[in-house]
């Protein structure tokens, strides 16, 4: 059983890495662009930020330790993810990786649950059969061929759909946050 | 437009790109930097767009919002009575950095069924988690109504979003409309229904004016002034051009206006420099000169000069008939009208006193700038209570226009360096914003109400703003960090010269923050956490421009007040003037 110092620092750890899950999220995504790793990479980080509970400062500011230890695992994961990877995906995924690093979206000083909020505005915004198809794919977690067996529309439809979805959300949700805040363009 | 490699984006995100269009696609994006940014900016909202909705089904599912780590989700799996968890230690001890954690855990709950021992491995970890976070079980209890509190705030938005939200998604600039006239004076208009209405100070471009009853004064870019009384409908063809089908007008045309005509079912009459009356039915149009000349033209075309004090009937069976008007007409004159519009403002501004006499007992009211009362260069705080706090405030390059009431004043900034300057010490948890604004275009990126220098430097900072496409936007910096609360696009379509009263409630106890639109609320967001404010040196009216492509910030339109309380009042929030110039 832990003894009493180490509990309440594994309490303090625990709360401030649930406050900061959003920032560990979204590190981890940038670190290791695919959705899969994700809770994997978020998992490894709580315990090991967890392990060493009785070593942080916890007078500094927490974030960048996080993002740092995230960073890692996540990097350290995404290496393995590439080295399982047919040779013919690893250029995208590289590639997905690098733009995602340029990119300051993911890193940046806007709390994640401004934009969660602005997202949900924006998909407000969306035509409906859009939105429609946004929602049966994502929320009901349908995939597109099957969305597509289901409807009749062809694939190619389908996936217009969603690139047009995903530029719109993206412009909505950069204008709604960013306002005269230029961005990585 | 959308091409084939874009759609290979879409298949690779979806995992259903083969290993041919793959290598394609690989080529492509090390030779294309835009469409490197394609992949950019789907990775990003395809994140967003799990993210989001990976929420929703926990909060679905009954589960926290958040989806914990495995490590604490154990809720998410089922618990059968009985089981032991793995001790925490244990599992830290097991961790092996060479394999993730869920292959772990699979591996050691298979060794363990084996050993005939069903162990349900998170519950103690849970146990563990539970006793670091809430440590009683009333602490647990607890913790629910801020988490269904959350659940509804949030349900509550986005049904109050779905409900408002009807225009389209890009956000553009808006773009100026061509200005033909502005409303001048509205006195007790009363619109006909399924008829928006127009309010005083607003900019129309080619617009229909139906009103079932009072006085409505149009005033044309060539100087032209039409006073409408109703029930009478009009409609602005053009800056020379109106149509009237029914009620009655009083027109005033200037020299750079002649040639100005107004079309009738029966006829048209087009002036030659003058002031002259207009009575318009199904049947007839009656045409009063009362200076200069007219020139009145029948339904057959048949044109006949009318000179002052001479009248004119026009029936749409093209027959014209001349007339002595009666000399105690009942029209609205200028002079008459412009009396009418002077009761009007002294019973409003009778009713601007009473309210700020109440505002003024509010001890919690710590700035209260009243641009339209001071015209100079520094404006005494006239908050009672809050004048040792901060007390007065510097315009710079700012220039003083009409306010709300053509009695009374407001500043403009529509240039880089303009704005009101000052400064209030102290941080604050709650506090409400409100001012009474004239929007005229969202020229810029940023239309800046209020900003304060901590939010670039220094903690607790905030910042007030109307983005381009009119959406309201409040900031606030905490920990580094900046979170946004923002609305949708309410202002996109507002006519340029609306007077509106806007406020903004950050309420720490409520952890929520509230845009509101003349004292009717648009959105409350969650505010988790929240953090001082702490505001010091503010700017109103303008802000630093963090944007190299855009350098202007300022808020494009006047302001006539601004007020701000050291609390969340949502009392407050509601426009000076109760019976509005509408």
């Amino acid at each position: 059983m832990p003894n009493d110092k180490k509990l309440k620092a594994q309490e303090q750890a625990s709360q401030l890495f649930l406050d900061n899950y959003g920032l560990v999220r979204q590190t981890a995504f940038e670190a290791a662009p695919s959705l899969d790793l994700i809770d994997d990479i978020v998992n490894e980080t709580f315990l090991y930020f967890i392990e060493k509970a009785e070593t942080w400062d916890y007078n500094e500011k927490i974030q960048p330790l996080l993002r740092t230890v995230t960073q890692n695992i996540g990097k350290r994961m995404w290496r393995e993810h590439l080295r399982k990877l047919p040779e013919a995906y690893v250029r995208i995924a590289e590639s997905a990786q690098a733009v995602l690093s340029e990119s300051t979206f993911l890193s940046d000083q806007v709390h994640h649950e401004s934009k969660m909020t602005a997202l949900n505005l924006c998909i407000q915004k969306l035509p409906q059969k859009t939105r429609d198809v946004v929602e049966t794919h994502y929320l009901h977690q349908i995939p597109v061929v099957e969305i597509a067996r289901r409807t009749g529309q062809s694939l190619s439809t389908l996936y217009k759909i969603l690139l047009s979805a995903r530029r719109m959300l993206h412009d909505c949700v950069m204008n709604a946050l960013y306002g005269e805040w230029t961005h990585d363009e | 437009m959308t091409n084939n490699t874009d759609l290979l984006i879409c298949q690779y995100i979806d995992g259903t790109l083969t290993e041919s269009d793959a290598l394609v696609l690989g080529n492509q994006l090390e030779r294309d930097p835009a469409l490197r940014k394609v992949l950019r900016d789907n990775l990003l909202v395809h994140f967003l767009l799990n993210e989001q909705y990976l929420r929703y089904r926990s909060v679905q599912a009954g589960r926290e919002m958040y989806p914990l780590p495995a490590c604490l989700s154990g809720e998410g799996t089922v618990v059968d009575a009985g089981q032991q968890g793995i001790p925490w230690d244990e599992l830290v001890r097991l961790q092996n950095a060479e394999r993730p954690v869920s292959a772990i855990v699979a591996e050691y709950r298979a060794a363990l069924a084996a050993r005939g021992t069903h162990l349900y491995m998170v519950k103690g970890i849970l146990r563990f988690a539970r006793k670091c976070i809430w440590p009683t079980r009333r602490d647990f209890e607890e913790s629910i109504a801020p988490v269904v509190t959350l659940l509804v705030a949030f349900l509550l938005a986005a049904t109050i979003t779905i409900f408002m939200i009807e225009r389209s998604l890009r956000p553009d600039l808006r773009e100026p409309i061509t200005a033909m006239a502005r409303v001048n004076e509205t006195i007790d208009p009363v619109w006909e229904e399924n008829e928006a209405g127009y309010k005083r100070g607003q900019i129309v471009d080619s617009s229909s004016f139906r009103l079932k009853s009072g006085l409505v004064q149009l005033e044309m870019n060539n100087g032209t002034t039409l006073i409408l009384e109703g029930p009478a409908e009009l409609t602005i063809s053009t800056a020379m051009n109106a149509f009237c089908y029914s009620g009655k007008v009083s027109v005033h045309v200037p020299k750079k206006g002649h040639g100005y005509t107004i079309n009738t079912p029966s006829g048209s009459i087009v002036d030659r420099g003058t002031d002259f009356f207009l009575e318009v039915d199904k049947d007839q149009s009656l045409v009063e000169t009362i200076k200069g000349k007219v020139d009145v033209i029948s339904a057959a075309n048949e044109a006949i000069r009318l000179v002052a004090g001479k009248g004119m009937k026009l029936f749409t069976s093209s027959q014209m008939e001349m007339f002595d008007p009666l000399h105690d007409s009942e029209f609205y004159s200028s002079p008459r009208f412009e009396k009418k519009v002077k009761e009007q403002a002294e019973k409003m501004l009778e009713t601007k006193d009473l309210s700020r006499q109440k505002e003024n007992a509010d001890p919690h009211l710590i700035v209260c700038f009243d641009f339209g009362k001071n015209v100079s260069d520094s404006f005494l705080n006239e908050a009672p209570f809050g004048r040792s706090l901060c007390p007065q405030a510097e315009l710079r390059q700012g220039r003083t226009v009409e306010g709300i009431l053509s009695a009374t004043r407001a500043v403009a900034f529509k240039t880089e360096n303009s704005g009101v300057t000052c400064h209030l010490p102290g941080e604050y948890r709650s506090m409400t914003f409100v001012m009474d604004v004239r929007i005229d275009y969202h020229v810029n990126m940023s239309n800046t109400l209020l900003v304060s220098d901590s939010f670039y430097h220094g903690r607790g900072g905030i910042r007030w703003q109307i983005s381009r496409s009119g959406a309201l936007q409040f900031f606030v910096k905490e920990n580094d960090e900046i979170r946004s609360f923002v609305t949708h696009d309410v202002l996109r379509n507002m006519r340029p010269g609306t007077w509106i009263t806007l406020a903004v409630v950050l309420d720490a106890d409520k952890k929520k923050i509230t845009h509101y639109l003349d004292g009717r609320p648009i959105i409350s967001v969650p505010w988790a956490n929240p953090g001082s404010i702490v505001p010091g040196a503010l700017i109103i009216g303008n802000g630093p421009s963090n944007s190299p492509s855009n350098n202007s910030s300022f808020f494009d339109g006047a302001i006539e007040r601004a007020l701000i309380y050291d609390y969340a009042a949502v009392l407050r929030v509601k426009p000076i003037y109760t019976k509005e110039p509408q």
